[in-house]
């Protein structure tokens, strides 16, 4: 069966749909819409079963910022980045123009993450594999620097968020040495918080909290009028935003690819740490947010395509995902690694044929029918729509792992965003620490028991100071742009 | 001192008991073989930079700058609100194993609607609805078991 059969062209259609309905719902992820398609992966021709993957994966992953536009749920860590920011697009400029940015940045920036795919998937695998714990854990520092800067307000504060994120990282089972931490002889926290039970927590239910502990006239609020042409309010406007920051697109797709493509970390590292670097470049205007939203869209969906780099040459999964991926790989009786690209050039040129689509085809046209629902649902009744954003957060959070105990976890979380905010904390930055505490606490162990705990170490290899300076960097920018603040 | 001022410096009190409470905890984790750190040494060293962030704060609290604007509040109906639709979460996993979860999730939105100010009628199918749709999506379209 080839990729250019009816039955393939159906495949990518149902699966960017799935893909749409899975990333829009709070709670379910790309990861569990591609793990659950497994079953039906098994009985299809790899030509079609793959691709159908790509198209899932890539639209779930921009379908996950439908909950931030909405009712402020990223559905991806990478996307907590600029949910704010989305959030607040989608009140003052309408859904369709908040989503519309997302879903044309998210296009462009997988675009340029499946040119880099197709030209130079084999030499920046080869970059990929020279990386070690040491580079691993500087990434990691970068990342989590780039954050403290980008929280907007204080320092200290996005610095205290970040270390909350980093010890709820640290409950459960400690990755290197495998001893409980935290767990409080409770058997649901030996496997940890799970990081989307969290965010439901932290930005969903706590701004229904917020909304409850006000005067009922307050569920009110701001909204765009409504589109005399939605299509036009979809594509246009955006479209010519893109064009106007053409450099942030190219710059943020690409450090979307350049962080993405490292197995494990990438994507979210590299959505974070293009919002930060536009977060730190904030001019102060009207355009700031737009900014942001298109930093983060480029370099989240610039970085799935990445994330395919070493799994296909290498056969090291890049992400959840693409370990799913290689497990269809080794069903279908097919070895990733460079012989993949002797051997079955059909399947790879499948693989690549089926981004171009996706981010050119699928995404607009799933984006502009999520977009019009969610244009549907932001006009209704707010004081209606908090009720059933309480409903969404509550079964998101149970449906992971169907345990009651992620619920009360959520209400936990959605209890201590609600201090958090009043105390002008920043919660994405919690979600960052999660999501990088693992990273940096492993990377940093096994670099220091592989080195007998040299610490000198960590300062040796040209890749990871080249990272350390580029860290050093961001701390001298960001001090300087927090005193500008203080002077003017 | 004024009373201003002590709220002022409670989220770095906070911080400081916190990142102290972690530290200590941390300190009961064995040590690697040889006495080197084991798994404690990464929450120790979250715990002192949280005690030391809280201490900076409570040096120099600040503005609550991008805190949620206030002004808007109701006071202790506002927190007894709070408090219901937190206990309401908290409890909905015994109500759904209890009514099920089409009565659960109907009454979970309700709840919240109607302490929101929504009409009762209105409130009532919208919440009906809602809970039917998200059911048959979770369970039928997309195969998540609930």
């Amino acid at each position: 069966m080839t990729f250019f059969s009816w039955q393939g062209i159906l495949a990518l259609f149902l699966g960017g749909l799935y893909g749409a309905l899975f990333g829009a719902i709070p709670g379910l992820t790309a990861t569990l819409a591609v793990a659950l398609f497994i079953p039906i992966a098994f009985f299809l021709d790899p030509m079609i079963a793959l691709p159908a993957i790509i198209a899932i994966s890539s639209v779930a992953i921009y379908a996950g910022d439908v909950g931030s536009a909405i009712a402020r749920i990223p559905g991806t860590p990478a996307s907590a980045a600029y949910v704010d920011e989305l959030y607040t697009l989608a009140r003052r400029n309408g859904a369709l123009f908040g989503l519309g940015l997302s879903a044309m940045g998210s296009a462009v920036g997988g675009v340029i993450g499946t040119l880099l795919l197709i030209f130079f998937a084999t030499s920046i695998a080869a970059v990929a594999r020279t990386f070690s714990s040491f580079e691993y854990f500087w990434i990691a520092v970068l990342g989590l620097t780039a954050g403290i800067f980008a929280s907007g307000g204080r320092p200290i504060k996005g610095a205290v968020s970040l270390l909350l994120g980093l010890f709820f990282a640290t409950i459960g089972i400690d990755p290197t040495l495998g001893f409980p931490r935290f767990d409080f002889g409770h058997p649901d926290l030996l496997g940890g918080l799970n990081y989307i039970v969290v965010m439901i927590g932290l930005f969903g239910f706590s701004e229904v909290l917020e909304y409850l502990y006000r005067r009922p006239g307050a569920a009110s609020i701001e909204r765009a009028p409504a589109p005399t042409r939605p299509m036009h309010a979809f594509f246009m406007p955006p479209l010519r935003f893109i064009l106007r920051e053409r450099w942030l697109v190219a710059r943020s797709s690409l450090l979307g690819v350049i962080v993405g493509f490292l197995p494990g970390a990438g994507a979210d590292i590299g959505a974070w740490v293009a919002t930060s670097v536009q977060k730190m470049r904030a001019t102060q205007d009207d355009d700031d947010a737009q900014r942001v939203v298109l930093a983060g869209t480029c370099s989240n969906n610039a970085a799935v395509a990445s994330a395919w780099i070493p799994a296909l040459s290498l056969g090291l999964p890049g992400d959840t995902v693409t370990a799913i991926v290689l497990g269809v790989f080794l069903m279908k009786g097919i070895t990733p690694g460079p012989l993949l690209f002797e051997q079955n050039m059909p399947l790879i040129w499948a693989l690549y044929t089926t981004f171009v689509i996706s981010n050119l085809l699928l995404l607009p046209l799933y984006g502009y029918m999520t977009g019009r629902l969610a244009d549907v649902v932001v006009r209704a009744p707010f004081n209606l729509l908090l009720g059933i954003i309480t409903v969404l957060c509550v079964v998101g959070a149970f449906a992971i792992n169907n345990n009651p105990f992620d619920v009360w976890v959520m209400a936990a979380m959605g209890a201590a965003a609600f201090a958090l905010r009043r105390g002008g904390f920043p919660l994405a930055q919690v979600v960052l620490g999660m999501v990088l505490g693992p990273i940096l606490e492993q990377s940093f162990m096994v670099s220091a028991i592989k080195s007998r705990w040299d610490l000198t170490s960590f300062f040796n290899r040209p890749i990871a100071m080249a990272l350390m300076a580029l860290t050093v960097l961001i701390v001298i920018a960001g001090a300087r742009l927090v005193r500008q603040g203080r002077t003017s | 001192m004024t009373m201003a001022d002590a709220m002022r410096r409670l989220p770095g009190l906070c911080a400081i008991a916190l990142g102290l409470g972690i530290a200590g905890y941390a300190g009961v984790f064995p040590e690697m073989d040889g006495g080197y750190p084991g798994p404690g040494l990464f929450p120790r060293l979250v715990g002192i930079g949280l005690a030391a962030c809280g201490l900076a704060l409570v040096w120099r609290p600040g503005s609550a700058e991008g805190a949620t604007e206030g002004g808007d509040e109701m006071g202790w109906l506002g927190r007894v609100r709070f408090a219901a639709g937190l206990l309401l979460v908290i409890a909905f996993p015994w109500l759904h194993s209890v009514v099920g979860f089409f009565i659960a999730t109907t009454l979970l939105a309700l709840s919240v609607g109607l302490m929101l100010g929504a009409r009762w009628v209105t409130a009532a199918l919208t919440s009906a609805l809602a809970s039917g749709v998200i059911y048959l999506l979770f369970t039928r379209l997309l195969g998540v078991p609930l």
